[in-house]
């Protein structure tokens, strides 16, 4: 596939919106932006990856990076996910920084045992003596056409491994700030960027920022319900509040940014306030991610549910290829709308 | 690369550390005293003595489910790894990696590996630093014959090559993946036509005799060192116990008349009447010097059983870095 | 019986030289191809049988399998053990069975090997080793027809085939050995890794052949006087790398040296020449045997050898006598 065309117009940030104080950068070029910034100050800092180099990425959002930086540290690998996870690897525990790309989110799979049984567990398995300062880069979600193998969402079986942290931007601002904790965070991360979102702008710093990892944040108050919206479906869930709200429902909608560590405590004190809870994500119901916030939530706070807890996700299917069962696939602002109005 | 006696003598103790420690985690394994599987590297001894020996001490070393051979060799501690095999908070890992995970990072050991092939994927990320940073280091990964059927040894083998990196590729062919004959899982015997393919040179060497690993290990490295792109060295060994434990019940997938003859190739009976016979050690001198790692070994024995368990807490401890906990 | 003899030595063209200089693998592959072209070849000029010698990675075995050749193909069962002890009981079954000609692949050191088993055996070597001084590099479906033709009394072995000269060497330990191409007396302690690798180590060099356009420690003879097959004449170089009279040798694929020589003598065939100790003496470029101290080793070159069937002049001479042409 050929998806560079939608990033196209939106790598610069001179949309004729922006101005001094409201700078607007695209969700992609966010990417491309703060690893420049990250690799100019740290000289540890490498990128290796499928296509990054001389391409710039399959989407684009590395483009710029190696005639800056040269070969040496934007490196064109190999089509080989578990040697792209081990060549990181191995350079974490030498001290460096490597981010290593995985291109789509689906690959993962083939990545396996080197995240899973090698990244994630090393620290603990070397008792402590490893640092791991390692961040996949990988691009996750539908809606592209891009079918079964090109369009998950495998968040819940990355968090369900101890040693990761699992990071999903929502929007530009996000990817800058979380990109840049990720790369300086000294555990393995992976930064899932959403395909779908990468030409969609919104203010975002010149300078590079923390966003701490573990940390949501409750996009819009509310009373009523509380939303948790988990990466591209906080724009989603943010229709839905916006639907709800002529119909007098107040949804107070929070955005993990972390799905691990996640940010429970944020949620629990939402819903000890509106005693109600939905949760939105894109992956397959069954076993994701909304399971594990409703199992804690129950145990956190079920005196104060005034309803069983909402889940709007994907059906137990793989993804489907036709833009119509696509549609179907992906929750949008009008199901999750109806999610709420579901819970009794 | 001058085979002094100095050589010949460090080459024999580097093999004598690796056989009486294994022996003994033999002995304690079949009494009951280890928990968990016991991969024993004995038979082997001469390839990590060779290679360890032909380098740096920074130089960075994968390894194998059967890796106490190549941590002792590059200069492990008989204390650390006796009270890791028995799950003490004293050990390697603090009691939570054990046989399989043993590792020592001052040393640059960069861990053993419990997932067949996994280490040759790091050891490229290893010598990827070192060629990013110009440090001068080569990176190390041992792996067995059986590791060259799986699919992260051909993507690091083809990543090292197409990237020209400064890794040593050692193969230990012992002709065995676990309980299966080397010629019913591949339709190769030599496992260096693997680095041909990926447009690299190899050689194989007798992984019985540890001057001709030492000889050969030290020749590849030079050239790796000096920025010719990957190498391997493949080394014909054989393991003389079985593929987990010391014998196995019930093993019928090699006789016990293959072992004996095997066991005349003893790399440490091969090396040590090459001492006695070149003047370079006494009998007397050899059986001092056993006796004296013999009393390591079991001092090590006694400082593990003396050592505490890790405390409950500790569950939860390095699973991540920063703060440690989860 | 026209029977064709056919051995491999798996091992050759796969030592440490693939380190240090340019030299190539030999792969299993490869020489199953060769054996193939070369049963193919035999068989098509006319041999009845093609003697199959049995080798550790069953290569020769693998090469016929898909060939449906049925009892052309005799089995030679050995028990083999993976090292040089193979190739020479091959020999000597070889011998026992009186095959007309024996194909024999591999690089100098398999031949000796197999000549240890049969002196003057109706030779013709395939180069698949590192040096290759003695076999021929040649297309195995020329090789395999020269045999075959020879097996098949179309050719006469005394027309197509010179003996070679041999190097025979008795050990301090009073044990006979023997080399084809060289012996070198290494300042090396052990035989380590094998071969030959530092142009410095190298002390004497005694050549049967020494030619010029050869690889390998021979060349340092060959380039300093050289000495060919048909020369009834052997060659000794002594060196020392602080001489100032040089030569430059290629002692391995792609690796010239500048050896530093001393002294080049001839030595008339049966003449005896003593090595002295200490260091490691290499047989066609191989080390193989520690001598101490003071020890002494004798040497005399004789032309006893294999009879060396030269596959280029024996497709040349069958050709002449219109071996290849038929009425239908």
């Amino acid at each position: 596939m050929s998806p560079d065309n939608i990033f196209e117009g939106a790598t610069g940030s001179e949309s004729s919106e922006s101005n001094a104080e409201e700078r607007k950068l695209g969700y992609g070029a966010a990417v491309v932006e703060t690893m420049a910034q990250i690799m100019r100050e740290d000289e540890s800092v490498f990128l290796a990856g499928e296509d990054v180099g001389a391409h710039g990425g399959v989407f684009g959002y590395f483009r710029g990076l190696q005639p800056e930086f040269g070969d040496d540290r934007v490196v064109d690998t190999p089509i080989a996910e578990q040697a792209i996870i081990g060549l990181g690897i191995g350079a974490a525990v030498q001290g460096l920084r490597p981010v290593v790309d995985l291109m789509f989110m689906d690959f993962i799979c083939v990545a396996m045992d080197q995240i899973a049984n090698q990244a994630a567990k090393l620290k603990y398995m070397f008792g402590g003596g490893a640092k791991l300062p390692l961040t996949i880069t990988t691009a996750g979600g539908a809606g592209l056409s891009a079918a079964a193998q090109h369009s998950q969402s495998l968040e819940a079986m990355l968090c369900h491994i101890p040693g990761l942290k699992v990071v999903m931007p929502s929007d530009a601002y996000e990817v800058k700030g979380l990109l840049t904790s990720c790369i300086r965070e000294d555990n393995p991360t992976i930064f899932i960027i959403n395909k779908r979102k990468l030409a969609d702008t919104c203010h975002v710093p010149e300078e590079l920022f923390e966003i701490p990892l573990g940390e949501g944040h409750i996009f819009r108050e509310g009373s009523d319900v509380t939303l948790v919206a988990i990466g591209r479906m906080v724009d989603e869930a943010r229709g839905a509040a916006d639907i709800l709200s002529k119909e007098g429902i107040d949804c107070e909608l929070i955005n993990p940014r972390t799905v691990q560590p996640l940010d429970i405590d944020l949620i629990v004190e939402s819903v000890s306030k509106t005693g109600n809870l939905v949760i939105v994500h894109e992956a397959v119901r069954f076993g994701g991610i909304g399971a594990e916030i409703a199992a804690q939530i129950q145990e956190q706070a079920f005196d104060y549910l005034d309803a069983p807890i909402g889940r709007v996700a994907a059906p137990f299917s793989p993804i489907p290829f036709s833009p119509a069962l696509e549609k179907l696939y992906v929750p949008d602002a009008e199901r999750i709308a109806a999610g709420v109005r579901n819970l009794s | 690369m001058e085979i002094t006696d100095e050589v010949l003598i460090d080459l024999y103790k580097r093999m004598v550390r690796v056989r009486l420690f294994e022996e003994e985690a033999g002995r304690l394994a079949e009494s009951a005293r280890l928990p968990g599987f016991l991969h024993l590297y004995v038979g082997e001894e001469a390839v990590a003595a060779g290679v360890c020996a032909a380098l740096k001490n920074e130089d960075q070393i994968t390894s194998t489910h059967r890796g106490h051979g190549h941590l002792l060799a590059k200069g492990g501690d008989f204390n650390r790894m006796m009270a890791e095999l028995m799950g003490k908070a004293t050990g390697y890992c603090n009691g939570k990696g054990g046989s399989m995970h043993i590792c020592d990072l001052d040393l640059a050991m960069l861990g053993a590996n419990g997932i067949v092939g996994a280490g040759v994927p790091i050891s490229v990320g290893a010598a990827y630093a070192n060629k990013l940073t110009s440090n001068d280091l080569i990176s190390v990964s041992f792996f067995g014959d059986g590791a060259t059927n799986i699919g992260a040894f051909h993507e690091a083998a083809n990543m090292a090559a197409a990237l020209s990196l400064p890794m040593l590729f050692v193969c230990e062919n012992n002709e065995y993946a676990e309980y299966s004959p080397r010629d019913k899982t591949m339709a190769i015997a030599d496992v260096i036509e693997r680095a041909a393919a990926y447009g690299f040179p190899g050689a194989i060497v007798d992984g019985m005799d540890c001057v001709a690993v030492f000889e050969a290990a030290t020749l590849a490295i030079e050239k790796i060192r000096n920025g010719e792109g990957p190498m391997m060295l493949e080394c014909k060994t054989y393991r003389f116990y079985d593929h987990v434990g010391v014998k196995g019940t019930a093993s019928n997938y090699r006789t016990d008349e293959e072992v004996e003859e095997m066991r005349k190739r003893d790399p440490l009976v091969i090396h040590e009447a090459r001492l006695i016979e070149s003047g370079v050690m006494t009998d007397e001198e050899i059986k001092n010097f056993k006796d004296t790692i013999q009393e390591e070994v079991d001092k090590s024995v006694e400082f593990a059983e003396q050592s505490p368990f890790p405390e409950n807490d500790d569950i939860l401890l390095d699973v991540y870095t920063n703060g440690g906990r989860t | 019986m026209s029977t064709v003899g056919l051995i491999a030595n798996p091992l050759a063209g796969k030592d440490v030289r693939r380190f240090v200089s340019a030299a190539s693998i030999n792969s299993d592959r490869n020489k199953i191809e060769i054996l193939k072209r070369c049963v193919l070849g035999a068989v098509d000029a006319g041999a009845e049988n093609i003697l199959l010698a049995h080798d550790f990675r069953n290569l020769s075995l693998r090469a016929v399998e898909s060939l449906n050749l049925g009892n052309k193909i005799i089995e030679m069962p050995i028990e083999t053990e993976g090292n040089r002890q193979d190739t020479t009981r091959a020999a000597e079954i070889f011998k026992k069975e009186k095959v007309k000609a024996i194909i024999s692949l591999g690089g100098d050191g398999t031949q000796r090997d197999l000549i240890s088993g049969w002196m003057d055996a109706p030779l013709l070597p395939i180069s698949t080793g590192t040096n290759n001084v003695f076999p021929f590099m040649v297309d195995p479906t020329v090789a395999g027809t020269a045999a075959g033709l020879i097996a098949a009394d179309k050719l006469e072995i005394e027309k197509v085939a010179r003996q070679a000269k041999v190097i025979h060497v008795e050990l301090p330990n009073g044990t006979k050995d023997l080399a084809l191409v060289d012996v070198v007396l290494v300042s090396e302690r052990l035989t380590g890794s094998r071969a030959v690798i530092k142009p410095d180590s190298i002390k004497q060099v005694i050549a049967a052949i020494a030619n010029p356009a050869s690889i390998g420690l021979a060349s340092i003879a060959g380039r300093s006087n050289p000495v060919y097959f048909d020369d009834d004449i052997a060659i000794s170089v002594s060196c020392d790398p602080d001489s100032p009279q040089r030569v430059t040798s290629p002692i391995m694929p792609g690796s010239v040296s500048d050896v530093g020589i001393t002294e080049i003598k001839q030595i008339e065939l049966g003449a005896t020449i003593n090595l002295e100790g200490p260091g490691v003496l290499a047989f066609d470029g191989e080390r193989d045997f520690v001598i101490g101290e003071e020890e002494i080793v004798k040497i005399n070159v004789l032309r006893n050898g294999p009879r060396v069937i030269d596959p280029n002049y024996a497709i040349q001479t069958a050709a002449a006598n219109k071996v290849f042409l038929r009425e239908e």
